[in-house]
């Protein structure tokens, strides 16, 4: 895939304190912690990580691009895509078994655990080949899954554990099937016995 | 259900005794593969696997924790994240007897009884308006002794699970639980032969048929 115009330093700068701000406001019960740690946090290091690795592929330097990006890898368990473009306020919250590859706006929060990807044909509709856009303010929950290309509008959430390849109107919430709870009165004897 | 009350204090004898309890737990559940009684060299050998070095890792982050370093407790954190794979927050208490046989993608923020069994990947978050948010306890999930979660399985949220819990692969847990129940996932799986593969096995059966006829 061909990277898009250049994104400059600044406006990079712009999108990680845009993220940093969403950040602390995820952190707003403990402030000494926002306040002296948040390059600790595994989700700021993500988060840092792929705006540059970003800003890099954008300029055309693939090979610091696909450093950057390993080293995510490596350091958070987060695999996002340098070709991922990702407006301001991206929070990912835990970063280990995350695939993130797409195109989003602002404040889109990745629980964690799953991801945005393709796979399922290789349709371009703006993000890539294959590869889902979201509009602004998309929660998409631990585990839950939105492949292919797929048109994903403002204001969605993605319930956890749930598999979206198809597109998603505004405002809506995605959920998949619940579980069951059941008493297990054997199981309690064989304890006490 | 084990109620203790938020207690901070977390002395280096405390973790000593919480590995050494950990290695007996390894101990127990490996007890297909081992025999006879844990001896020095048996213990330092599970010591030394990788289930029990994420453990022992996490409870010295926990260590560091309670003793006011959270910088040190951070790093120790994503130390074990980058050589284990399990996100286990440095906040989070748990019991004696944690058992963690494979542990890439485990997150664990909350708080746990004795004997706690977390397979592959097994998730247990804070609520979905308070991610990250520690207040004692508050916005992440109690789980009592004894509980079992199965590879894949999801607890998010601000609830309690009772004691001897046990939940399936890839359920999804998003309210209480009671004591001595069972969780089910929520989407079995079915099994279809593809139109073409059908007609061949058919084939091959009618085949088969016309042989022994």
């Amino acid at each position: 895939m061909m990277p898009g115009e250049p994104i400059s330093a600044a406006e990079t700068r712009a999108r990680l304190a845009a993220d940093r701000a969403r950040l602390r406001g995820f952190l707003a019960a403990r402030p000494d912690l926002a306040r002296s740690a948040l390059w600790l946090l595994p989700s700021y290091q993500a988060a840092w990580l792929h705006r540059w690795s970003h800003y890099f592929f954008r300029r055309g330097n693939r090979l610091v691009a696909r450093l950057l990006w390993h080293l995510n890898l490596l350091l958070t368990g987060a695999d996002i895509s340098p070709l991922t473009d990702l407006d301001g306020g991206f929070v990912l919250v835990y970063p280990v078994c995350t695939v993130i590859l797409g195109k989003a706006g602002r404040n889109l929060t990745v629980m964690g655990h799953g991801g945005l990807g393709g796979g399922m044909s290789a349709l371009d509709i703006g993000a890539g080949p294959g590869l889902p856009m979201f509009g602004d303010n998309v929660r998409i929950e631990l585990g839950a899954f939105v492949l292919g290309p797929v048109r994903i509008g403002h204001n969605v959430v993605i319930h956890p554990r749930s598999l979206v390849t198809m597109d998603v109107p505004d405002g809506c919430e995605v959920s998949s099937n619940p579980s069951r709870i059941r008493k297990h009165p054997s199981d309690a004897e064989k304890e006490t016995m | 259900m084990t109620a203790e009350a938020p207690d901070r204090s977390y002395p280096l004898a405390a973790f000593r005794h919480d590995v050494g309890e950990d290695i007996l737990a390894h101990f127990r559940h490996g007890a297909a593969f081992y025999s006879g009684r844990p001896g020095l060299l048996r213990r330092l050998s599970i010591l030394l696997s990788a289930p029990m070095m994420c453990t022992a890792l996490f409870r010295l982050s926990h260590w560091a924790w309670c003793r006011g370093h959270r910088r040190i407790a951070w790093t120790l954190s994503n130390v074990n994240q980058i050589i284990h794979g399990a996100s286990l927050h440095p906040a989070s208490r748990i019991g004696v007897g944690l058992y963690m046989p494979h542990t890439v993608g485990i997150i664990f923020e909350g708080h746990a009884g004795r004997n706690l069994v977390l397979f592959a990947s097994a998730v247990v978050a804070g609520g979905e308006r308070h991610p990250h948010a520690w207040r004692g306890g508050d916005g992440v999930p109690v789980l009592g002794d004894d509980v079992t979660l199965g590879a894949f399985s999801l607890i998010s949220g601000s609830l309690s699970v009772g004691d001897r819990v046990r939940v399936a692969p890839c359920a999804v847990v998003h309210t209480n639980v009671p004591a001595d129940s069972r969780v089910f996932g929520g989407s079995p799986s079915r099994v279809r032969i593809p139109d073409n593969l059908r007609a061949a096995r058919a084939q091959r059966d009618g085949d088969r048929d016309a042989l022994e006829a």
